[in-house]
């Protein structure tokens, strides 16, 4: 640790830059004004297998890799490098900062990542296995990696500080973006980029969340509205790709070279339920909301919103219900929650990320994105979801983002405009 | 056409290079082509040529020793069948 840093004083962390790819648009802007609509990213599988499914449905990206990469490039990257790359590229232009060579010495890259380049692999061993052949692509290794997107980031921009990939399903990058804060605010590192990808829409990858029964259904009249947060008729969770990444600074660097700040990253709790290897666990999810809160040192009243977990699972929904009960007492009905999974679908690995995102994003727009499709009232799930219509013209100050993993591996994370912090 | 030209073809397309830029007795390195780079056109002249490379480590340091290598497997191969 340099010399000059007092040790043990923590410092403020700031986002100051984001960038998302998603099913509902690959820049913030079309992200969020997407999501405020009420439009769905969500439709049939474009693949030629996807027809023997049962569920051929999920949140693709349009995306073309030539626009980005260079031929001699791509080979080197799966579709979850590419998508972690386009985002981290739109977050350190949007974030204005200048990679020197000192700051590039104290920048980490955090990232979530589910399966890696599961995609990669899959094509790989069907060669194998079906065309017999004897060899596999000789970058299936380095394509397949599950740091292969941090390590990709690190080069492209140059970052010599810590490189993380966190794997821990669906809570990933909220668990990259809380640890990335951390060291930041520990001294670790001046500065991160944050965040995840995933994606995983191949033959096997899809039979295996098949046979796992906890996707939805296809909507017969209207596909796009087949994932259901928090409505009685939901029948499971929808698979979405994309990425989200964040850049996260030092405040008071970000304040001295006058960055515009997002929001102040105030809160991270994780914790696990320690019971069921994927039933979701109230107790672990009270646990990792109340440890967010007081790591934010705020009372539960004051959250303005909260991003949810809410998969659109029969069981899922009820109990991040009850849990938010539990943290939130007589509050919990006064706080607008919504999952906009209904729209952009589950990004495994990217989707505390992008969901994070859109939280700050209502911070910044002062507004917030619906739960769509909810179309039934559930008598165990009587929050105020947003159902349906997105709602502008609010202060939003201080933002919850949910997310509660297969393994019971559980994170939220809460930021906060800075002018709330500076009035607290 | 040539060995050496399929060669400097399936080079070119692989790692986005121009065919003519890639002089057959410069070193790889030169030409901007790295060890990955040459073990992904490896792959690629296995499918082109029909040929199996040898798991040995095979010094290779231009383009010509690429293309001799390729001569001297699909020789031995067709002396095999033969």
């Amino acid at each position: 640790m340099p010399a000059d840093r007092p040790a043990l004083t923590l410092r403020r962390v700031a986002v100051t830059g984001m960038g998302v790819v998603s099913p509902v648009g690959s820049s913030c802007d079309q992200f969020f004004d997407n999501l405020l609509a009420g439009k769905s990213g969500i439709r049939r599988l474009s693949a030629s297998f996807a027809g023997g499914l049962s569920a051929r449905i999920g949140g693709e990206v349009e995306f073309d890799p030539a626009v980005h990469f260079p031929k001699a490039k791509l080979g080197l990257l799966d579709r979850f490098s590419q998508f972690a790359l386009v985002a981290a590229a739109q977050a350190v232009l949007d974030s204005g900062m200048a990679l020197d060579d000192k700051l590039q010495e104290r920048a980490g890259v955090f990232l979530g990542i589910g399966m890696g380049g599961a995609q990669t692999l899959e094509a790989g061993y069907s060669e194998l296995f079906l065309q017999r052949k004897e060899r596999l692509p000789p970058f299936t290794v380095l394509r397949t990696m599950n740091n292969a997107a941090a390590a990709h980031i690190s080069m492209d921009f140059g970052l010599r500080g810590p490189s993380y990939t966190y794997s821990t399903a669906c809570s990933s990058s909220s668990i990259a973006i809380g640890e990335a804060v951390r060291a930041i605010r520990h001294g670790y590192a001046d500065a991160a980029l944050a965040g995840g990808a995933e994606s995983l829409f191949s033959l096997g990858t899809l039979r295996a969340w098949e046979a796992l029964r906890t996707l939805a259904l296809e909507d017969a009249q209207d596909p796009a509205a087949s994932c259901r947060p928090f409505s009685r008729d939901r029948t499971g969770l929808v698979l979405g790709e994309g990425a989200g990444v964040i850049v996260l600074e030092d405040l008071e660097s970000a304040r001295r070279r006058g960055a515009r700040i997002y929001a102040e990253v105030i809160g991270y709790g994780a914790a696990s339920d320690a019971a069921h290897i994927a039933k979701p666990d109230m107790a672990g999810q009270v646990r990792a909301m109340r440890a967010a809160l007081e790591d934010a040192g705020i009372a539960p009243a004051e959250v303005d919103y909260l991003n949810a977990h809410g998969t659109a699972t029969v069981a899922g929904d009820v109990i991040e219900t009850a849990a938010i009960k539990q943290v939130f007492g007589a509050q919990a009905g006064r706080i607008p929650v919504s999952s906009t999974k209904s729209m952009h679908g589950h990004l495994m690995g990217a989707a505390g990320a992008v969901e994070f995102v859109a939280a700050i994003l209502a911070i910044v727009r002062g507004a917030i994105p619906p739960t769509a499709n909810l179309r039934v009232a559930d008598p165990e799930c009587d929050l105020d979801y947003v159902a349906n219509e997105g709602r502008s013209g609010i202060a939003v100050r201080t933002v919850m983002s949910n997310s509660f993993a297969f393994g019971g591996s559980n994170a939220v994370l809460i930021a906060r405009s800075l002018e709330a912090c500076h009035r607290a | 056409m040539s060995t050496l030209d399929t060669v400097q073809q399936i080079i070119a397309d692989e790692l986005d290079l121009k065919a003519s830029d890639l002089d057959p007795v410069r070193p790889l390195e030169e030409l901007g082509i790295d060890s990955l780079g040459v073990i992904e056109v490896m792959f690629k002249l296995e499918d082109s040529f029909g040929v199996k490379m040898p798991d040995e480590r095979v010094p290779i340091r231009t383009v010509q020793d690429i293309a001799d290598l390729v001569d001297r497997l699909m020789s031995e191969r067709d002396g095999a069948r033969g």
